[in-house]
């Protein structure tokens, strides 16, 4: 089995997780906080959010995600693939909110990431 | 004076919290719940009878039998709702990890609560990781309601 097709479809599988937060993210931030003084102003605000190109996207890699991450699956080992599953999503999830989100990158948050990463292979032990 | 300040200096942090850590911690609650309560029910139903659509469906009914899977399926839809609310008030970059975070950590709690299995020193090393991780993650940082 070629590394492409096993750990190269871990990778993708974890990109288009990550890419789907990023987008519905990003069209928060365009939209501004959700309003939910009202129903119909909630409606309204949703049927906004929905109808945008960018989160279509989002929403067919997020679909993409978990039928990706079943065919690494059927290939690889869970207790390897996991983890570095976990790992990847992390790695692409700040690299869209700090390159493209602009959100800060400080030690805190590089510290709290190999906590997480870190209690899991305690987890998994 | 000075008393009713303190109590709604408390009580406005904790509607903060609530509204946005506690909304990411509630949507980790509701995917592992879900697919908790799912495996239980495959667990008890056995494999998926694929040999007829007859068989199928008796399958299914048989497993849609058990209420507690409307709880379920309320859990499995709510998930990804509350995230998207918790999403809308923090960063990416903080929420997610928070999230993934305490995936591991309500796993291991049914699994040590429903399925008795064991507890052992790294399991406790791993849940006090992942509250501190969540403490390093929230630390300092406005809550992000405005407008980009």
């Amino acid at each position: 089995m070629s590394f492409f097709s096993t750990w190269g479809v871990l990778v993708l599988s974890a990109g288009c997780n990550a890419y789907a937060a990023y987008v519905v993210k990003g069209r928060f931030n365009e939209l501004g906080p959700i309003d939910f003084s009202s129903f119909k102003k909630l409606i309204a605000y949703l049927v906004k959010f929905s109808i945008n190109l960018k989160l279509a996207s989002g929403v067919i890699t997020y679909i993409l995600a978990p039928l990706l991450w079943f065919v690494a699956l059927d290939r690889l080992d869970v207790t390897a693939a996991y983890p570095i599953a976990i790992a990847c999503q992390f790695i692409f999830v700040f690299f869209f909110g700090i390159v493209f989100l602009k959100e800060e990158l400080n030690i805190y948050k590089v510290f709290g990431c190999l906590a997480i990463i870190a209690s899991f292979f305690l987890f998994s032990q | 004076m000075r008393l009713l300040q303190v109590f709604f200096f408390f009580h406005n942090s904790i509607m903060k919290f609530v509204g946005t850590w506690g909304l990411v911690i509630l949507s980790a609650f509701c995917d592992t719940s879900s697919a908790f309560i799912m495996k239980h029910r495959f667990n008890e139903v056995g494999n998926i009878n694929f040999s007829s659509v007859q068989n199928l469906y008796d399958y299914v009914v048989l497993f849609m039998s058990d209420p507690l899977l409307i709880l379920a399926a309320i859990a499995f839809v709510g998930g990804p709702g509350i995230w998207f609310v918790a999403l809308n008030r923090l960063e990416v970059t903080r929420a997610y990890p928070v999230n993934i975070a305490f995936h591991f950590f309500f796993i291991f709690f049914f699994g040590t609560v429903f399925l008795s299995e064991s507890i052992d020193v790294n399991k406790v090393l791993g849940c006090i990781l992942v509250f501190s991780s969540f403490f390093l993650l929230s630390k300092n940082k406005k809550i992000k309601n405005d407008k980009k």
